[in-house]
């Protein structure tokens, strides 16, 4: 279980503070899958960051299976994304020197023989069997950002949180990508950005926001 | 290889690291060589100026004098650190050393138990020929003088003959030595025979070779430095070096200030070139941080990249300085009897200053700013 309690998120603007984040009260249970949906600038990825202790609030707490995240130092923080979060951006932020097989290795710090064999039966499953040894630049778009998924799920995140991650896939590589994320472990909670709403199916909770405040 | 590994960066961006591992690698392979060359220079001197005074110290007459006052001589079989004392006539050859112009001492001595005893002390054996007799103007030289002159066995040596040697008179080399000191024999007896033909004697003294008892090399120096400089000249280790020194001095000097400013010049270029390259990797660190990576293992990557890849370049720029030192020691200077020293302990030292300068001039500032930087600034992209 993810959620948090009343989060802001302010920036100075000259002499007056710009909200990003205002007050956001949300409780995510596991096996839910949560899409943020919104104008530009409304506060989607900003939440995402923040929910995932990328960024830290100006107020307010965030709760991970129950423990706050606000208070802990920042090797804590970093166990916590490395073991229990998977990351997906609009950038897929692939290392350009790396093969395919390596880049997904990234998303766990073990490069043993059993990890090889799990970074593979993933990418088998993203439809890129026949890229594994491949450079970036030998790769689409589309190919590029479902390694980087691909990567987000090397570390079996207990929470995947995907910001805009279909952007550059097509309508029916975007829905194979969207179940993959969906289905890839029981219990798994999922939180997307996306101003896509035809890739939804329907059995997903919908958080509005505007003007940094959520509508559900 | 690993994904992470410290190396796996710089192979796979050739193109981009090419500058800075060429940078890296010739100069560390210049101030190899640079160091090789002055240690060789040293060693070559030393070898031509202290060697001969390691086992034995000279005594000559002043130009006041025309033999060595029989006090002295006295004097000097007294003390109780002297093994032996044999009057000899003192002559130099000249030869071509790595710094330029040289000298070794060529002992002209009558008795034949007294010149092998002269080279024992001195390590020195006879490597072909043999030793040279009362009956003609004859001299044995070291095999390095004899190849530095391009000269053998047969060939007539001296001042009549070659205007450039010091060697006055010309003398047939019937044979070589070999050892560290480069020092060269002749008879005296002919030369005495020539001055008695011209109405002269030399019954007395003009120079006197003294060798010390076991272990008294020293105390015997002392006691020779204390001797009247009016009357004669010494020539002892302690002199010699107290001159030599003098002069490598200088040259150490300039060699330390060389390679300050090389390295110096070079950590501050390299530095920024890979400072350069690092911060274009920003999205790399930022998502690694992003995926969990401590700021910390990210550091240590970047230090562990930079040590690699500047240990390597050492290590290849002291193999590149080795095969620059066999080449010219093959090609050029082993015909002349010379040769560069390979790896010598200053050389060691001076190159290692390249890989610890540049990596502390690279990591320092990259750190720094990492230190500072905002890796999430880069994933939401406004960095």
């Amino acid at each position: 279980m993810i959620c948090c309690k009343n989060l802001y998120l302010e920036y100075p603007d000259g002499d007056k503070t710009k909200t990003i984040l205002n007050n956001i009260n949300l409780t995510i249970n596991k096996g839910e899958n949560v899409i943020l949906l919104g104008p530009s600038g409304s506060g989607k990825s900003s939440l995402i960051y923040l929910l995932s202790s990328l960024r830290k609030a100006t107020r307010g707490e965030v709760f991970f299976n129950e423990r706050s995240l606000t208070n802990e130092n920042v090797r804590v923080i970093a166990d916590v994304r490395k073991n229990h979060f998977g990351f997906i951006f609009q950038m897929h932020f692939l290392l350009p020197y790396l093969t395919v097989l390596e880049n997904v290795m990234l998303g766990k710090n073990d490069f043993s023989k059993q990890n090889k064999i799990r970074a593979v039966e993933i990418l088998i499953g993203l439809g890129l069997s026949e890229h594994i040894s491949k450079k970036l630049h030998q790769m689409s778009g589309g190919q590029r950002q479902r390694v980087a998924i691909a990567r987000a799920l090397m570390n079996d995140p207990d929470v995947i949180f995907a910001d805009e991650p279909t952007a550059s896939l097509d309508h029916q590589t975007a829905c194979e990508v969207i179940s993959t994320l969906k289905n890839h472990k029981k219990d798994s909670i999922l939180i997307m950005a996306t101003h896509d709403t035809s890739i939804l199916s329907g059995n997903e909770r919908i958080i509005r926001l505007a003007d940094g405040k959520t509508i559900e | 290889m690993k994904p992470l590994s410290p190396i796996k960066f710089f192979i796979e961006n050739k193109r981009r690291t090419v500058v800075i591992i060429i940078i890296l690698l010739l100069s560390v392979a210049v101030v190899s060589f640079m160091t090789s060359l002055v240690t060789s220079i040293i060693t070559d001197a030393s070898n031509a100026n202290l060697k001969p005074y390691e086992y034995c110290s000279a005594i000559s007459k002043t130009s006041n004098e025309l033999f060595i006052k029989d006090s002295i001589v006295d004097e000097v079989k007294s003390y109780p650190e002297t093994e032996k004392v044999i009057s000899v006539i003192n002559s130099y050859t000249s030869f071509q050393a790595l710094m330029g112009n040289t000298s070794s001492p060529v002992y002209f001595i009558s008795n034949e138990d007294d010149l092998k005893s002269v080279m024992d002390i001195n390590h020195l054996t006879l490597s072909e020929g043999r030793l040279p007799n009362g009956d003609g103007y004859e001299v044995i030289l070291h095999e390095n003088v004899l190849k530095n002159k391009s000269m053998k066995i047969g060939d007539n040596i001296g001042k009549d003959e070659q205007e450039d040697e010091w060697l006055v008179g010309k003398y047939k080399i019937v044979g070589t030595l070999k050892g560290e000191a480069l020092i060269g024999f002749g008879n005296k007896s002919i030369i005495a025979d020539t001055y008695k033909n011209a109405g002269l004697t030399l019954d007395k003294p003009m120079a006197l070779l003294v060798i010390a008892k076991d272990g008294q090399l020293d105390n015997l120096n002392e006691k020779l430095d204390q001797l009247d400089k009016r009357d004669v000249m010494v020539e002892n280790y302690s002199s010699i070096k107290r001159s030599f020194d003098k002069q490598i001095d200088s040259m150490n000097f300039l060699l330390k200030i060389i390679i300050f400013v090389v390295v110096f010049i070079l950590s501050i270029s390299v530095g920024a070139l890979v400072f350069i390259i690092y911060i274009g990797r920003s999205d790399e660190f930022g998502i690694l941080y992003a995926m969990g990576y401590r700021k910390s293992f990210i550091n240590k990557l970047i230090i562990k990249e930079l040590a690699a890849l500047s240990s390597i370049c050492w290590v290849f720029g002291y193999i590149l300085s080795f095969g620059m030192i066999y080449s010219l020691n093959l090609f050029v200077l082993s015909d002349k009897g010379q040769s560069l020293y390979f790896f010598t302990d200053d050389g060691l030292i001076n190159t290692l200053s390249i890989p610890i300068m540049v990596l502390i001039c690279a990591a320092y500032p990259i750190l720094r700013r990492l230190k500072k930087w905002d890796p999430i600034a880069v994933i939401e992209r406004r960095d």
